[in-house]
């Protein structure tokens, strides 16, 4: 995942796999199908961010841990980058508040099989979960359903306004998280060189 | 006899997923969530291995190694840094703080385990 530049006093969008943080006059702003975005604030620090990230329903909570799982893993590592940026930029661990918009069954990921999860309600199941276990207060969310979503994150009060779309205007998501979610795969299939050990 | 590790991390999911990982190949853990927790909780447990997030609130990686490497008791005890920064100068500084190594994540659990064989043998 990469933080996505801005110049300040700008609206920020952010794509499938970006985040972004900030402790100025900016807002942020995604397009949302099976993705969820997880919007993050400290309003006594005054610093936001949001990421936008697309997990799999391969493997997520086929195992004790569903945080140990491959897709766990990924979304854990996806939250941790934005709240560590946050932290960069002086948020405090128990000040934070989250949103959280997304994940939903749109036609082309649907899954035919009841006893398999959606991709969007994998990523939906993850975010509550995961702000759970951090103890982060979830205080408003939109998840689910089957239309798309763009969300606008406002730095004057922390609101985020919602837009929906009709699905047939989200062909040009659907082929970007596609591209994304193949992405993240060979990510996970090649990374080898993150190991350096001294003694 | 069971080897005892040591996990600090202010997030715990990343603790739950890194002590499910150790415990799934036999070794007991210790969760800390920051540096502070972890100085104290190696002088009621003194563990063989310490794996830790660089950072975090009250003290961070860096702090708690070089705490840790002035307590002669836990001089020479191997303490892996576990984070999302890759940059060079970083890794330099946790190897000059006394690090005995550094896994960026994500990592798989296997590299993990990988790791921890090598370091305790």
């Amino acid at each position: 995942m990469k933080q996505t530049p801005c110049q300040p006093n700008q609206k920020v969008i952010i794509h499938p796999g970006g985040y972004f943080a900030t402790n100025e006059k900016i807002f942020i702003s995604t397009l949302l199908g099976s993705c969820v975005a997880a919007c993050l604030f400290d309003p006594v620090k005054k610093v936001m961010g949001m990421n936008h990230f697309l997990l799999s329903s391969e493997t997520y909570k086929q195992k004790g841990s569903g945080f140990a799982t491959l897709t766990g893993r990924y979304g854990v590592h996806a939250m941790e980058l934005l709240i560590n940026k946050m932290f960069k930029l002086g948020a405090a661990r128990i000040n934070l508040k989250a949103k959280a918009f997304g994940g939903a069954t749109l036609r082309e990921f649907a899954n035919g099989n009841s006893r398999m999860m959606s991709v969007g309600e994998t990523n939906m199941r993850f975010i509550r979960e995961f702000l759970t276990k951090e103890n982060i207060p979830l205080i408003s969310e939109d998840l689910g359903g089957t239309q798309g979503r763009t969300i606008y994150f406002d730095w004057r009060d922390y609101s985020v306004y919602v837009r929906r779309h009709h699905p047939v205007d989200l062909s040009s998501l659907l082929e970007k998280e596609k591209k994304y979610q193949e992405g993240m795969k060979r990510h996970q299939d090649t990374n080898g060189d993150n190991i350096t050990l001294w003694n | 006899m069971e080897k005892i590790i040591l996990t600090v991390d202010d997030s715990a999911s990343i603790r739950q997923m890194v002590t499910f990982t150790l415990k799934n190949e036999g070794y007991q853990v210790v969760e800390a969530v920051d540096g502070v927790d972890a100085l104290s909780k190696l002088q009621q447990t003194p563990a063989h291995m310490v794996l830790t997030d660089l950072h975090m609130p009250n003290m961070n990686g860096i702090e708690l190694i070089k705490e840790v490497r002035s307590n002669p008791d836990f001089k020479f005890i191997p303490i892996i840094l576990l984070t999302t920064e890759s940059q060079s100068d970083k890794k330099q500084e946790g190897k000059a703080a006394g690090a005995t190594g550094w896994i960026v994540k994500p990592f798989k659990p296997e590299q993990l385990i990988g790791v921890v064989k090598k370091v305790l043998g």
